[in-house]
């Protein structure tokens, strides 16, 4: 070489590009072999992991996390509790069920057993013998659970939704109680006027599926028979329901309700400016925990909790049962089953619900004489809400293709645009049996049940 | 000029240039199939199936496309997306124009302006959007307090509540946030324009807006295209700003194809849809960059 490359010069070594690549060879086969020395402590045979939400009541999770650590110390089989927020968790499972591959119990929603049944581990032997021990579940709580004969996840809890009411504004205009969605109208005019208008969400969320959902049934509608299959929205009860909560929106409610999340109903009777809302008792729970006073006095003496409103056709309430869900690509479907036998036994389940403040509703009926409903009497009517509840998609079985639904927020958009005006009744009505159709038509071109 | 006598013949030909050059890009190339050209590829097989997530699906060839073009919903999105971005890039693009003639001037602390522009920029879109958020929320909101205050009205409108007031705070906010992008670029290209065109102007009598029309214009018209592609392609798919603050309401009124396609696909599971829905764009976007990349090249000097 007569002329010196200018690199070695910069360099000023003799680094020529076999060398180069000899020793960055061997570099990386060096580390990639200390891998192999490391011992494999991530997968250890045994371990459990458990994925659910972050509950809005800490406390909640506390007590799942204590009992995750007295089931180690008991058995050796080390379960660890993964949190995340609700709204992450939908794309979490989508790409667990995509990868094969993730945690070993999984928190499920109303429509994950149907969706994902086929990757979820059949978990029937756990489910009687729970349900023989406790008293047997619910009738709804079976449907959500059961596919194709097989439990496809154990029932868990499922939030309540009862009317939060401010005591002292209702004294104010003369009233005590409220039962009917007419008291509910009646009272909620006088309240509005007093510059405390009533709030039931008719947005893009999950409170406002729920309350649109009492208030369909509650005047006779249903978006679908029950068959689970034809569409049957169009009737005259579904436009009584409309026609009332036009009124109610109109008369007796915050405007802003058209652009609500599901933290704005706890705000707004937070805040001291909402009268009524429909929601868990997460606000009752967090005017508990920071003390908070308006007007001097603290929240929690001017709350109430009331069972859901009636109507022409009856009472409903509704909710999100939370479904505990094996996958069958776990590797440790046995000792997930172990720790949740533990979970549910009398002793352990109990200290949830009471840890859960009044928010973790049993689905198991020897749980409803827990002594939590007892000791604050605001619980007292939360503890009735399991035989009025009915899942989104009654009188039909909850399905996938209700959860799609109900995740395009067909019905409380239906309501909003009703309510609002951007569309007459009976534009809405059509509206949504057009968009539910196209959701429903799925069914045909979907694969052939398996039997 | 090869080894001679003494080396393998396998050495040689590893070392040719032609072989040893492909081996250099061949990590780019992995990069580029795998994060690239197959999540794309998978997307319009999803496309052409009706899979749910977590079940195979069939191939149903168009009939997601047509069950979209036949929806409501669907229908609102798109043209909720066209309004947002035509709106939003004319305005981006004059005030943009305006931005960078100011940067542009002789003023102190020029240096400090520049980079103060950039901030809603560089900023988490995220967090920002959150602070927007608390800004026009229905009972915290300070757009309504100052509003009050100042007398014009008694209890400010609910601005994420009213469809059209949703739609405005909606490209509010990606204006907000995407005019330093504009401002930065066409600054780029004010800068290269010979100050002897001006001068000439000047002497042959040239306004201020002649000089504006008949030089600046023309010369920015390369930079202008290619941010104009740019912003085109990044606000047709924005997503982070309508999730956060309306989540696509209210009333549908301001969902994206990118809110929609998540709503559709990963909350409610049914992917197929989901793909086609992000999919629908593309043969219009094809158009647009092959449109701009005509004008751009078209200009000669």
């Amino acid at each position: 070489m007569n002329k010196k490359d200018p690199t070695k010069q910069f360099f000023n070594a003799e680094i020529n590009r076999r060398d180069f690549l000899k020793t960055s060879a061997t570099a990386v086969a060096g580390l990639y072999g200390l891998n192999y020395l490391a011992p494999n402590v991530a997968y250890a045979a045994g371990d459990v992991k458990f994925l659910t939400w972050a509950h809005f009541i800490s406390a909640s999770d506390k007590e799942l996390k204590r009992q995750a650590e007295e089931f180690s110390k008991k058995t050796g089989t080390k379960v660890t509790i993964d949190l995340l927020a609700h709204l992450q968790l939908p794309s979490k499972k989508a790409s667990e069920a995509f990868a094969k591959s993730g945690h070993d119990i999984m928190m499920c929603d109303t429509g994950d057993p149907e969706l994902y049944k086929d990757l979820l581990s059949d978990v029937s032997d756990l489910a009687e013998e729970l349900g023989r021990a406790h008293g047997g579940w619910y009738e709804f709580a079976k449907d959500l659970a059961i596919k194709d004969g097989k439990w496809k996840g154990i029932p868990w809890a499922i939030n309540a939704y009862p009317l939060v009411v401010r005591t002292d504004l209702l004294k104010k205009v003369g009233a005590s109680s409220i039962d009917t969605y007419d008291d509910l109208l009646n009272i909620g005019r006088k309240l509005k006027k007093m510059g405390h208008p009533v709030g039931l969400g008719l947005s893009h969320a999950a409170d406002p599926s729920i309350t649109c959902h009492c208030v369909l049934w509650a005047f006779g509608g249903k978006f679908v028979e029950a068959d689970s299959k034809t569409i049957a929205i169009d009737s005259a009860e579904t436009a009584k329901a409309l026609a009332y909560m036009k009124k109610l929106f109109e008369e007796a409610m915050d405007p802003g309700v058209l652009s609500w999340d599901d933290a704005s109903n706890n705000r707004f009777i937070l805040s001291g400016k909402g009268s009524i809302v429909q929601n868990p008792p997460s606000i009752y729970w967090v005017a508990k925990v920071k003390e908070i006073k308006v007007d001097g006095k603290p929240l929690t003496d001017l709350l109430d909790h009331f069972i859901p409103p009636e109507g022409p056709a009856g009472r409903f309430h509704s909710g999100y049962p939370w479904i505990l869900g094996v996958w069958a690509f776990a590797n440790n479907i046995k000792e997930a089953k172990d720790f949740l036998r533990f979970h549910f036994s009398s002793e352990n389940f109990n200290k949830w619900i009471i840890a859960g403040d009044g928010y973790n509703m049993p689905l198991l009926r020897e749980f409803e004489a827990n002594p939590i409903f007892d000791e604050d009497p605001k619980y007292r009517f939360t503890r009735k809400v399991g035989e009025y509840t009915r899942i989104q998609g009654y009188p039909g079985k909850p399905t996938k293709y209700s959860q799609i639904a109900g995740d395009l927020y067909i019905i409380p958009d239906m309501f909003a645009y009703a309510a609002s005006g951007r569309k007459s009744i009976p534009e809405a009505i059509k509206w949504a049996e057009k968009e539910l159709k196209l959701v429903y038509a799925g069914q045909k071109t979907a694969q052939p049940e398996k039997k | 000029m090869g080894n001679a006598t003494g080396t393998t013949s396998l050495r040689a030909f590893l070392e040719r240039e032609a072989f040893f050059g492909y081996v250099l890009i061949l990590p780019a190339m992995v990069l580029l199939t795998g994060l690239v050209a197959y999540p794309f590829l998978t997307a319009i097989n999803l496309s052409l199936s009706d899979t749910f997530i977590g079940s195979k699906g069939n191939f149903i060839g168009l009939g997601n496309f047509v069950n979209l073009m036949k929806s409501d919903i669907f229908r609102q999105t798109f043209q909720n997306s066209i309004l947002f971005t035509v709106s939003a890039v004319a305005v981006k693009t004059v005030l943009g124009i305006s931005l960078a003639l100011l940067l542009n001037k002789k003023v102190r602390f020029k240096k400090f302006f520049r980079g103060a522009v950039l901030l809603p920029w560089v900023i988490p879109t995220v967090l920002s959007t959150l602070a927007w958020w608390w800004m026009f929320d229905s009972l915290y909101s300070v757009v309504n307090w100052t509003l009050v205050h100042l007398g014009i009205c008694k209890e400010g409108p609910s601005w994420l509540s009213n469809p059209y007031l949703a739609m405005f705070v909606v490209v509010l906010v990606n204006i907000w946030r995407g005019l330093p992008f504009y401002a930065i670029c066409i600054l780029a290209g004010l800068v290269s324009i010979p100050e002897d065109l001006y001068e000439a102007a000047k002497t042959d009598g040239a306004g201020a807006w002649a000089r504006f029309r008949h030089i600046t214009l023309p010369m920015i018209r390369p930079v202008l295209a290619v941010v104009i592609l740019f912003s085109t392609i990044f606000t047709l798919s924005d997503f982070n700003i309508v999730f956060v603050l309306t989540r696509g309401g209210p009333m549908n009124m301001t969902h994206l194809f990118g809110t929609l396609t998540y709503s559709v696909g990963i909350t409610g599971g049914k992917i197929g849809e989901g793909a086609a829905i992000s999919l629908f764009l593309f043969p219009f976007l094809l158009t647009v960059v092959y449109m701009q990349l005509r004008m751009t090249k078209r200009e000669e000097f």
